[in-house]
């Protein structure tokens, strides 16, 4: 086994963020120099840490210990320690003890600041597709919206409206466009509250009266009690936060706002 | 082979949208008219080489990963585009892509499991920087696969 060390840096990508890295046997003896590396830490306001475990060879009971009173204590100061780099026999072990119900592990660094920033900076992420006009696409579209939502930490329910939304406008797209252009485009924003979906559909020289036809219909979604058809928009309409139509000389954009409801 | 359909996804260096891409590029190879099997090995394809292009790009905010997909009549076409990497990357990229039993040299697992699955790889980089991989799977590119179909 090889002797315990214990480093810690600033992270190259986010001068927030400190990097800890342990290396070799955390046993009984190495308890004293974690704690003091750590408390260090927390008297530093250095409040968010990733641990880099991936050189470590054995942790006691004790030392997860302490690394639970320090991740108790960087949270009491809006911070937060997750692990990085376990192998598959040491996050065994770790959740003998019981770790894996109090810390996050993550297979890399790189990850951990992409949920960092997610949580702390509400920066907005981006998907944009180009898909091939053909409703058979819809419902995969559906479910590739609705999984990255639920995996960004939105619920079922959010998800399901979201789809909702998506799965009407892109069969609107792919009925009204010009079919012999064959693809439409969606593009999706998402942040912590709120999502933005734009889809837009290819057309050819769009009649000034037709224009103004969809125009007024997508002021005023109006649902025909004899028709079996056009209750999309009506639903759009309802779900949504924000509804925004652009016509162009190339095509119809559909933008969507949808604020999260949990 | 004629060309029928293209898709393109791109989406930001963050693994939390891997599982979900892949699952879409898999669900439009059904789509095409591939089979459940061929679908399940593109879906191998695609994570392993969208999980490189997160591991190895890089984790500025606003930085993507494009992917094209082009379906032929009998085979498919994925091209994968991330912002990481320099000369010097692709050139080892190249030896490991170009490794085989005479050239021993080393191949990540990913990239291993990608070669088997597929009949055609190579990679380049764009003026911009930006590395590119492109990958074909026929619908029965090896012994293997014309049994098992």
């Amino acid at each position: 086994m090889t002797e315990f060390s214990i480093k810690w840096h600033e992270s190259e990508d986010d001068a927030r963020i400190t990097v800890v890295v342990l290396a070799g046997s955390i046993d009984m003896v190495s308890v004293d120099a974690l704690t003091k590396g750590f408390d260090s830490l927390v008297e530093s306001n250095r409040c968010f840490v990733i641990v880099d475990m991936e050189r470590v060879d054995f942790v006691s009971s004790p030392a997860v210990g302490a690394l639970m009173g320090c991740r108790r204590r960087l949270i009491e100061k809006k911070g937060n320690l997750v692990l990085v780099g376990l192998t598959p026999s040491l996050r065994e072990k770790l959740n003998l003890m019981g770790a894996n119900r109090i810390f996050r592990y993550y297979n890399d660094v790189k990850t951990v600041l992409s949920d960092y920033r997610w949580e702390h900076d509400n920066l907005a992420q981006k998907l944009a597709l180009q898909v091939p006009s053909a409703p058979a696409y819809v419902p995969a579209i559906r479910r590739l919206i609705s999984s990255v939502v639920m995996q960004k930490g939105y619920n079922r329910k959010d998800a399901f409206r979201i789809e909702t939304i998506v799965d009407e406008l892109a069969n609107n797209a792919i009925e009204h466009g010009d079919h012999e252009q064959r693809k439409f485009y969606i593009e999706f924003s998402l942040d912590r509250e709120k999502v933005e979906i734009a889809v837009r559909n290819l057309t050819r020289n769009l009649d000034p009266a037709l224009t103004q036809r969809v125009k007024q219909k997508f002021e005023n979604p109006v649902v025909d009690d004899e028709s079996i058809r056009g209750r999309g928009l009506a639903l759009v309409k309802m779900l949504s936060s924000e509804l925004r139509l652009d016509i162009d000389t190339g095509g119809t954009t559909v933008h969507v706002t949808k604020v999260r409801e949990d | 082979m004629s060309e029928k359909e293209s898709l393109q996804i791109e989406f930001p260096v963050d693994a939390d949208f891997i599982p979900a891409v892949r699952k879409f590029v898999a669900e439009s190879s059904l789509i095409e008219g591939f089979t459940p099997k061929f679908s399940y090995r593109t879906e191998i394809i695609v994570d392993e080489l969208c999980n490189n292009a997160v591991k190895y790009g890089p984790s500025t905010q606003g930085a993507s990963i494009k992917i094209s997909c082009e379906f032929k009549d009998d085979a498919i076409q994925l091209t994968v585009q991330d912002p990481g990497g320099n000369a010097k990357d692709v050139q080892n990229l190249r030896k490991v892509i170009g490794a085989n039993e005479n050239n021993t040299a080393f191949v990540g697992h990913g990239l291993e499991i990608v070669r088997m699955l597929t009949s055609g790889m190579e990679v380049s980089q764009t003026t911009n920087g930006e590395t590119v991989i492109r990958v074909v799977k026929r619908r029965s590119q090896n012994l293997i696969d014309t049994l098992t179909e």
